[in-house]
């Protein structure tokens, strides 16, 4: 990754100063930039700058790092911006020595900090540039000094299903048990549980718990909503799971992942006008993009599908360059599906499997060793498969199909 | 819905790696641009710094009205504060000392992901040794800062990304081209070691060009020539393909030029049962040759190659793919010389062989069609 970005980094530095012709403004009060972030919540950006100010200038404070990781963190997800992950993690390292270790160094983490909430917002900021096992780790140590601290089991199981580890997933989500919504707990189970070699009774106990919360606008219904949606599919009821996801949509139409997941399902169904809708409100991100060129693709535009991948390449590109978290699932996806290069495909999803390890995970890797003649390197996936009991439609149908299982 | 039920949600919704299928933002990483360059062999390097204005509001803080805005008066007055920013967490230093970096002036511009604040100036330093950059801008308040740093000396510029974790960058003193081919070589030999319908193509070409067949075999040496031949038509083909390819001229689409050599492969096996075609070496050598070339091209492409060094890259990968070849060629074919003249090599060997690649090649068939 690093000699790639180095190497790569020669066309950023080269689109730089390509696009660059530098000038001296005429009109000394032309606005030059403006935070968009302030025109949104000018309350809640003065407060996190203003908690970033006394954790990162003042002297150790526990309570204002915290706070400042929490707001950027909240800000990163509300605005879609990356780059307060990186300020909320600035924020921590104020407090956190071992942040600044290399590796970074769990037990060391929980010595330091004050309260247990900072381990979590830490494996908040790692997961979520898929620094999982860290994150896991840091999360153990939370649990060790409050075992009932319900954030911390839940973002754990969410990490342990997300390294394809359900039965640990499992003991974290029954630590929810009477301390959270019920739907919530339900659906941990059941996430679970459908990685374990029990899904339809999964599909079954959470469609009991979604038809218990009919009518509700809560945004944890759209959440379990979405999971069930994702299960439906993987029994093949392609139409349930589509119908399924655009409910939970209806309720938390803000939901990125929902959006994504909704169009996805719509794709695979063929109703590319339907997908297309779903992604129209939604800035230009990598996934996004690659979405729209598949949908492009898939309808015959050719011209269109041309113009979105280039974009979809360039951003990729610049991810890659800037040795910044990647997710490869997603590129090995655009390298199979919109380049029809299958040994791209087959590093990006295999480098993706080390860290990564969901059935849409194994689907690619799958579908792209195969396309590619290298069945040896799903290897490792087809024994998680087995080694769980993984069901799902679409891998039985690309082993059906003699690919190379 | 209570405080805690909204962090729940928070929590679930988007940490969920299960219902979020990659989240990668709108804005990525925050990031700098450092160039410096000597174009002349004096002791002055020309210095660039592309700071993002956002970055530059949130570490230093130059928007005096609070407004939310940065406008270029704002910006100006706050020059020498931001040039006591900059030679504070900037080190350039040669040969071990420290250079001095002095902002001549300021301008902005537009990149594609907003407006950078441009400072320009020049770094002075010792006229010759090791050039080192450490960079600390901007970690204190994001710690996913990126710097970008490019240096040359009137040749093609190094580059490196700065990190939090890697903030410090000796300039590499014309080595970047050998680590390059080094780099590369190595992906060739891995790439004809792994990609075995390019291997199996060619041993079945070899097969029977080690068969002495009375109406040819004039002289002993005969089948070593036609191996020579053979290996040298598939080289110079798929050299020719593989550069054509990389560096632009033709473009084909992975899938069918996949599709193509496991044609291939099934061709040249069943040939080999035919004693009036098997003989057809070199010539099918060159001319399927040019298809595997492409084969390699797609390979080639996968290894994020930039422009910057296309030429050393496309070299190395070339040259590790005939060392790769040659490797297996020098370890099969000393066997298979042994045992040429035997009535099993002959009614045995190469008639099984040929028919388990042709079963091979027809799996890679449908594999790829699927």
């Amino acid at each position: 990754m690093r000699r790639s970005a180095i190497l790569g980094a020669v066309v950023l530095l080269l689109a730089a100063t390509a696009q660059a012709d530098p000038y001296r403004p005429s009109d000394p009060d032309a606005v030059l930039f403006r935070d968009d972030v302030a025109q949104i919540d000018v309350v809640q950006r003065r407060a996190a700058q203003e908690a970033r100010t006394r954790a990162t200038t003042g002297k150790r404070d526990a309570r204002a790092a915290l706070e400042a990781a929490r707001r950027d963190v909240a800000l990163g997800r509300a605005n879609l911006d990356e780059r307060y992950f990186g300020q909320a993690e600035a924020a921590l390292r104020s407090v956190l020595t071992c942040v600044r270790l290399a590796p970074l160094d769990a037990s060391q983490c929980a010595h330091d900090a004050d309260t247990v909430d900072l381990l979590v917002v830490l494996a908040d900021v790692l997961q979520h540039r898929h620094e999982f096992q860290t994150a896991e780790a840091l999360l153990s140590a939370a649990i060790a000094r409050s075992g009932a601290h319900t954030d911390a089991h839940l973002m754990r199981a969410t990490v342990r299903i997300a390294n394809g580890r359900p039965g640990e997933a499992l003991a974290d989500c029954r630590a929810l048990v009477l301390r959270v919504d019920a739907l919530v707990t339900t659906a941990c189970i059941a996430q679970s549980l459908s990685l374990s070699g029990k899904l339809s009774e999964a599909h079954a106990l959470l469609t009991r718990a979604v038809t218990d919360a009919e009518g509700s606008r809560d945004p944890v219904v759209a959440w379990a909503l979405g999971i069930l949606a994702d299960l439906a599919e993987r029994r093949g009821n392609a139409v349930d799971a589509a119908a399924l996801a655009r409910r939970a949509l209806a309720i938390d139409p803000s939901s990125y992942p929902l959006r994504l997941q909704t169009a996805d399902l719509l794709l695979a169904g063929r109703d590319y006008a339907g997908a297309r809708d779903t992604l129209e409100s939604l800035p230009p991100l990598e996934p996004v993009v690659l979405r729209r060129a598949l949908i492009a693709q898939h309808e015959g535009d050719v011209k269109r599908a041309r113009e979105l991948t280039a974009e979809w390449m360039s951003l990729s590109q610049r991810e890659r360059e800037l040795g910044t978290p990647l997710h490869l699932r997603d590129l090995a996806r655009g390298r199979l599906e919109l380049l029809g290069d299958a040994h791209g495909a087959v590093r990006a999803a295999h480098e993706n499997w080390q860290s990564q390890r969901e059935v849409a995970d194994a689907r690619v890797l799958i579908a792209a060793a195969a396309r590619a003649g290298r069945p040896d390197d799903a290897r490792d996936a087809r024994e998680w498969i087995e080694a769980n009991h993984i069901e799902d439609v679409v891998i039985a149908r690309t082993i059906a199909s003699g690919a190379s299982l | 819905m209570s405080a805690f039920r909204k962090v729940l949600v928070v929590l679930v919704a988007l940490a969920s790696p299960f219902v979020s299928p990659g989240i990668v933002f709108a804005h990525s990483v925050g990031t700098s641009y450092l160039n410096l360059s000597q174009s002349a062999p004096d002791a002055t390097l020309t210095l660039q710094l592309d700071l993002h204005l956002r970055d530059i509001e949130l570490a230093v803080g130059v928007d005096a009205d609070g407004d939310g805005a940065i406008t270029w008066r704002e910006l100006t007055a706050a020059r020498e504060e931001l040039a006591a920013y900059i030679a504070r967490d900037l080190h350039v230093s040669r040969d071990a000392r420290a250079c001095a970096l002095v902002v001549d002036e300021v301008l902005v511009d537009e990149l594609a992901d907003g407006v950078y604040a441009v400072f320009r100036g020049r770094a002075i330093c010792e006229s010759s040794g090791e050039l080192a950059i450490r960079s600390d801008m901007m970690f204190a308040v994001d710690a996913q800062h990126r710097t970008l740093v490019s240096f040359s000396d009137g040749g093609p510029p190094s580059v490196n990304v700065l990190t939090i974790d890697e903030r410090t960058w000796r300039a590499p003193l014309g080595t970047s081209m050998w680590s390059t081919l080094r780099r590369f070589i190595v992906e060739g030999v891995h790439h004809i070691w792994t990609g075995f319908d390019h291997l199996a193509f060619l041993l079945i070409l070899l097969l029977p060009a080690l068969i002495a067949e009375p109406a040819i075999a004039r002289a002993r040496d005969r089948p070593v020539r036609r191996v020579l031949w053979i290996i040298t038509a598939f080289t110079l083909a798929h050299s020719i393909t593989l550069a054509l390819a990389v560096l632009g001229y033709v473009k084909l689409p992975e899938r069918p030029v996949e599709i193509a050599i496991a044609i291939s492969v099934i061709l040249a096996a069943l040939a080999n049962l035919n004693a009036h075609t098997r003989r057809l070496g070199p010539a099918t050598a060159f001319t399927f040759g040019l298809l595997h070339g492409f084969g390699f091209a797609s390979a080639l492409g996968g290894l994020n190659l930039t422009q910057a060094g296309v030429g050393t890259a496309l070299a190395g990968f070339n040259l590790g793919v005939e060392l790769g070849q040659l490797a297996i060629v020098a370890l099969v074919l000393p066997l298979l010389h042994l045992i040429r003249h035997t009535r099993f090599y002959v009614m045995k060997l190469v008639p099984a062989g040929s028919v388990t690649v042709a079963g091979l090649g027809t799996v890679w068939l449908l594999q790829r069609l699927a």
